[in-house]
């Protein structure tokens, strides 16, 4: 009897264990969205220039990651998430770039046929109309300039500037070498010196 | 000397395209923000560990092998079925093939010689036993 109870107690201290565990991760993977959501969400909307579509894709990230990387350390989920996202913005872009040439035979653009530009301007937030225009002119500049660069210049420009991360972490990202990212991320900001030069 | 000023302008330039960027972030509207944490809900939804493909199926595919099972091996009553069943259609048989339309009226007079007909070989077999 007493050996019942005993086991009994082992078993439940093993399943608080594992329910105060997936709690603790919860909490870290909650933590980690939370910081990175926001901008991975511009950087996807720089990357596709459609603000439904980046939640979607920034959505899909934080699955896969959850799905697949969830036993990994806390310190490697940012180079992993922008990975995915990368991989997921890649993908609608080589979905997008079919469909153009698919509409294109048909002679029927929908992509302009649904936009809206009052859906997509932003709510300002505590600024001047002056500050916005000028802060929203500033980024509208620095999206068409980056929006020249070569597909990978763009992804080590965007990772290296806007998140912040380490020659190491962005080579994870882009699954290339750090090499290749300090060569690709050289020449992004070589070529948007020539194009903003004048503006900025 | 001219390296070291394009460097400083690289530098100017990379500053202020992080700051111009995270204006644009801090400009997201409450709407998408509110998207953005249904978005991690729906994501933090998946660390709970679903059932496998193979334990969800399990009592449907157990209740429905022992359904087939069970009408399979149910012990059938031979008396009931041999009445009932196959004199119908032998019945329908009969009335569809004879010209003789006149035996519908002795309809009855015939099923209570096909009822004689089942019931004698068994007390035949009762006979033959004693």
């Amino acid at each position: 009897m007493n050996t019942c109870v005993a086991g009994f107690e082992v078993l439940c201290n093993e399943q608080n264990g594992t329910g105060a565990k997936k709690l603790q991760r919860e909490a870290e993977f909650n933590r980690f969205f939370a910081e990175v959501e926001k901008r991975a969400l511009r950087i996807a909307e720089i990357s596709i220039r459609d603000r439904e579509d980046a939640l979607d894709l920034v959505q899909e990230a934080m699955i896969k990651l959850v799905r697949n990387y969830s036993d990994k350390p806390s310190e490697e989920w940012t180079p992993l998430f922008y990975r995915i996202l990368q991989n997921n913005i890649r993908d609608l872009q080589r979905r997008r770039a079919v469909r153009a040439r698919v509409m294109v035979w048909f002679g029927k653009d929908k992509d302009n046929d649904d936009f809206d530009p009052i859906a997509a301007v932003p709510d300002p937030v505590g600024r001047t109309p002056e500050e916005e225009l000028q802060s929203d002119e500033a980024m509208q500049t620095l999206e068409s300039a980056i929006s020249n660069l070569p597909a990978r210049q763009k992804e080590a420009f965007i990772l290296r500037t806007f998140e912040g991360l380490a020659v190491a972490a962005t080579s994870v990202a882009m699954g290339c070498s750090e090499g290749s990212v300090k060569t690709h991320y050289s020449r992004a900001v070589h070529k948007l010196r020539e194009i903003l030069g004048e503006h900025w | 000397m001219h390296e070291k000023s394009d460097l400083a302008a690289e530098d100017v330039l990379v500053r202020q395209a992080k700051q111009t960027f995270e204006e644009s972030v801090e400009r997201i509207d409450g709407q998408t923000l509110s998207k953005l944490n249904r978005a991690r809900q729906t994501a933090l939804s998946e660390l709970t560990p679903r059932k496998s493909a193979i334990t969800q199926w399990t009592p449907l595919v157990g209740l429905a092998a022992a359904t087939a099972a069970a009408i399979v091996f149910w012990p059938t009553q031979p008396g009931v079925e041999d009445f009932s069943i196959p004199s119908i259609a032998t019945d329908m048989e009969v009335l569809l093939m004879e010209e003789n339309w006149e035996m519908l009226e002795n309809l009855e007079f015939y099923s209570w010689i096909e009822l004689g007909e089942d019931t004698i070989p068994l007390g035949e077999t009762e006979n033959n036993v004693s």
